[in-house]
């Protein structure tokens, strides 16, 4: 199984409509693999917010009217903001019947009040017992860090390190939600509070954008980059429902079946791509990855293991906190990214020598977790 | 709207740009005219569309390609309809407006007029006020709009104090505070700079058009357009006809209210047209209970909003509107029908010489 084509948008809040969004990221697609759209026997949909955000939902219908006359089956999926990978998950195991799937990831999430964002957003918590309670996204994310505050001794300035690297990182990609603003540690350290002990710098933006993935059973060209690892988990939707607060079982599950699959530990890691939704995540990530042991992320950051020149570079696209979090292309995005680097293509934030790449994807507060394994050949 | 490859000739219905299949260039196919292919007529209201029945139509285009379009007006089956032209359709959104007055209300109607796409000058004799009003604007699209269309649609608002800029305006709105001289001043000055075909507007809630009027050469061309307060939120605009109002520069206004995204009533020059008439003797009625000592003003709001399902109490809202300014329509209204119904009550005459207004001064029926 191969990646044959990657494209995406300009994440941020953008004027194009959602239909557009998606259409710009299929056409970039397309245009980066060697194949052409009608070689496509299959295409998948990833998208959460559709329905409250923009009242659009039959999305596989709006794909089809996007490629006018070629009436292929396409179906949406839907995993809250692990759609991405999932829709990817799902096309490699199609893989047993078409030969190219093509995968888009779009939402559109700027056309609302903060208020509507937030209940929206909400909708990936369980109803009855987090959304009624009004424990909104960056608060189901708050009582995470809190915890892993108390049990390991993680700071504030821990979650500071990792929002300042991924802005780093994201004023390299041209294509990031926040290429163009330079944020220093004192912005960081001073914004305000948005659930304790997050504060604004703690969370991912709300932004627009689309991703596309064009994936093959046979190789095709010298570009293509293997999968060699594909692994969904879910869990119980709301944190109270586990008793485990500091770590993500469905990720740890996902990571091991993963690395398996690839025949790989952590330590062959390259690069790799987490879902820093809200900072402590890529710290809790970086441990059920088995990158660092638990508890111990919060020194792999005060010792820049992380960065584009550390001993595993994370998130060098700027992550979810920079580059931007348009729910259902977010997963795809993290493939555009390792794929450019396996390529070798990333310029001016390229990893020397990047050969394995690892994406890690998060629906909700862990309830859906899905990890991908990437190789290039040679 | 229609897109269509200039290569392949795919078609599509959202603005693509460019070809997936051939990389060809992709451009809207702009018809001229359409036939009625079908028809329903609609019972049934729905979120964004309350006013029924309605027709969906659905046409056909001389290019061969389908739509669906709401109508008010019906239609039979092989009706043809005319396609407003593309150039037709940007000359609407080119019309210039002209604002006298930038308070709440002015900068409130111009940044509607300006998100509309009409060209807007604002006058002010201190264009210092002016720009502060500018800098409400901005803020204001800021909390809704995209960096991007905001900059577009703030581009469309030009600052003067020139009454002869306003020579090419296809109307002015006058946006003063309710002063009888100072509007009539206003329009002379107005008859005077402008062109003969510039409607002239007032969004005045109390003053009558007749009496506005009278001191213009062609008093046919002053209509009362009266917005109300939050401007881009409400959804009302009540239009006035004096005696002496042409039928076109009804129409006029009308168009331009539902080019505003606005929904206009048409109502004659009588003091508080309608909205005002029914809403004073409502609040003066609920200060008047307030002031028996019977209920709280909580629990009068509460009841209203609760009982008749208001959005905000009547006290509540008094508070915001201003005591003083509840008082000056009721005068109005009392003068102008001369009936005990509308004589503001003990209460409201008493706290307005005590200079409790409401939200502005920080006391009214509540503490702010």
């Amino acid at each position: 199984m191969y990646v044959l084509g990657v494209g995406r948008t300009k994440f941020g809040v953008l004027t194009e409509t959602m239909p557009e969004l998606a259409y710009q990221a299929m056409y970039n697609a397309i245009n980066d693999s060697p194949i052409s759209i009608e070689d496509i026997g299959a295409v998948y949909v990833s998208n959460f917010l559709g329905g409250p955000y923009e009242k659009q939902l039959h999305l596989n219908s709006v794909v089809s009217s996007l490629l006018p006359e070629l009436r292929l089956p396409i179906i949406r999926v839907e995993t809250a903001c692990a759609s991405g990978s999932s829709a990817l998950y799902q096309a490699i195991i199609a893989l047993s019947r078409f030969e190219n799937i093509l995968i888009v990831g779009v939402e559109k999430m700027t056309n609302a009040s903060t208020e509507e964002s937030s209940q929206n957003l909400g909708m990936a918590g369980d109803r009855l017992a987090d959304q009624t309670q009004g424990l909104i996204f960056p608060a189901h994310y708050a009582l995470v860090a809190q915890q892993h505050m108390e049990k390991y001794g993680t700071t504030h300035e821990d979650l500071e390190l990792v929002a300042f690297k991924n802005h780093g990182n994201s004023r390299l990609n041209p294509l990031a939600h926040f290429n163009h603003k330079e944020v220093s540690r004192e912005m960081i350290k001073s914004a305000p509070v948005i659930a304790s002990p997050l504060n604004l710098f703690d969370c991912s933006p709300i932004s627009d954008g689309a991703a596309a993935v064009v994936i093959s059973k046979n190789q095709k060209s010298d570009r293509d980059v293997r999968i060699t690892g594909s692994s969904l988990f879910t869990d119980h939707i709301s944190l109270s429902h586990r008793r485990e607060h500091t770590s993500l079982e469905a990720a740890k599950l996902a990571s091991k079946q993963a690395y398996e699959q690839a025949e790989i530990t952590p330590k062959d890691l390259d690069i790799v791509e987490v879902h820093d939704c809200f900072t402590i995540n890529e710290l809790v990530a970086m441990e059920d990855l088995g990158i660092c042991k638990p508890g111990e992320s919060k020194d792999w950051v005060r010792e820049e293991k992380t960065t584009i020149k550390g001993e595993v570079p994370i998130n060098t696209d700027g992550g979810l906190k920079a580059d931007g979090h348009p729910i259902g292309a977010t997963g795809l995005a993290q493939v555009f990214e390792v794929t450019t680097q396996l390529r070798g293509e990333a310029e001016g934030r390229q990893v020397e020598g990047a050969k394995i790449g690892l994406t890690h994807n998060i629906g909700g507060v862990g309830g859906t977790a899905v990890v991908h394994i990437f190789e290039r050949r040679g | 709207m229609v897109f269509e490859c200039e290569d392949c000739h795919k078609k599509w219905y959202y603005d693509v740009k460019v070809c997936i299949f051939c990389q060809g260039n992709v451009a809207e196919v702009v018809p001229k005219q359409s036939t009625v292919r079908g028809f329903t007529k609609v019972a049934i209201p729905s979120p964004g569309h309350s006013r029924v029945p309605y027709c969906n139509l659905l046409l056909e285009d001389d290019y061969g390609n389908f739509r669906i379009r709401k109508s008010f007006t019906e239609y039979k089956l092989g009706d043809l309809i005319e396609e407003t032209p593309k150039e037709q359709k940007q000359a609407a959104k080119q019309r210039t407006v002209g604002l006298i007055g930038t308070g709440t209300m002015g900068s409130g109607i111009a940044q509607v007029c300006a998100q509309t796409g009409y060209q807007v000058i604002m006058i002010d004799r201190h264009e210092e006020i002016a720009r502060k009003s500018l800098g409400k604007i901005d803020k204001a699209l800021s909390k809704t709009t995209k960096d991007e269309l905001k900059k577009e649609i703030l581009g469309r608002i030009k600052i003067t104090n020139n009454f002869y800029d306003l020579e090419h305006a296809n109307l002015v709105i006058e946006v003063l505070t309710e002063d009888m001289e100072l509007k009539h001043e206003v329009l002379k000055e107005l008859e005077h700079e402008c062109s003969q075909d510039t409607i002239f507007a007032t969004n005045t809630s109390s003053l009558s058009i007749d009496g506005l009027s009278q001191v213009l050469k062609n008093p046919g061309r002053l209509v009362g357009l009266h917005f109300f307060n939050p401007v881009p939120k409400m959804k009302l605009v009540e239009i006035v006809r004096g005696k002496e109002t042409s039928d076109a520069v009804v129409n006029f206004a009308q168009e331009v209210a539902t080019e505003m995204g606005k929904t206009p009533v048409v109502t004659g020059d009588a003091p508080g047209f309608i909205v005002n008439r029914l809403l004073l003797p409502f609040l003066n009625e609920a200060m008047d209970k307030f002031s028996d000592g019977t209920s709280t003003a909580e629990d009068i709001d509460r009841a209203v909003t609760l009982g008749l399902n208001h959005p905000m109490g009547p006290l509540a809202l008094t508070d915001l509107i201003g005591l003083d300014v509840c008082k000056a329509i009721l005068d109005v209204l009392y003068a102008g029908y001369n009936d005990h119904k509308y004589k503001p009550c003990k209460t409201l005459c008493e706290m307005v010489e005590k200079g409790d207004l409401g939200r502005k001064t920080g006391k009214g029926f509540y503490t702010y």
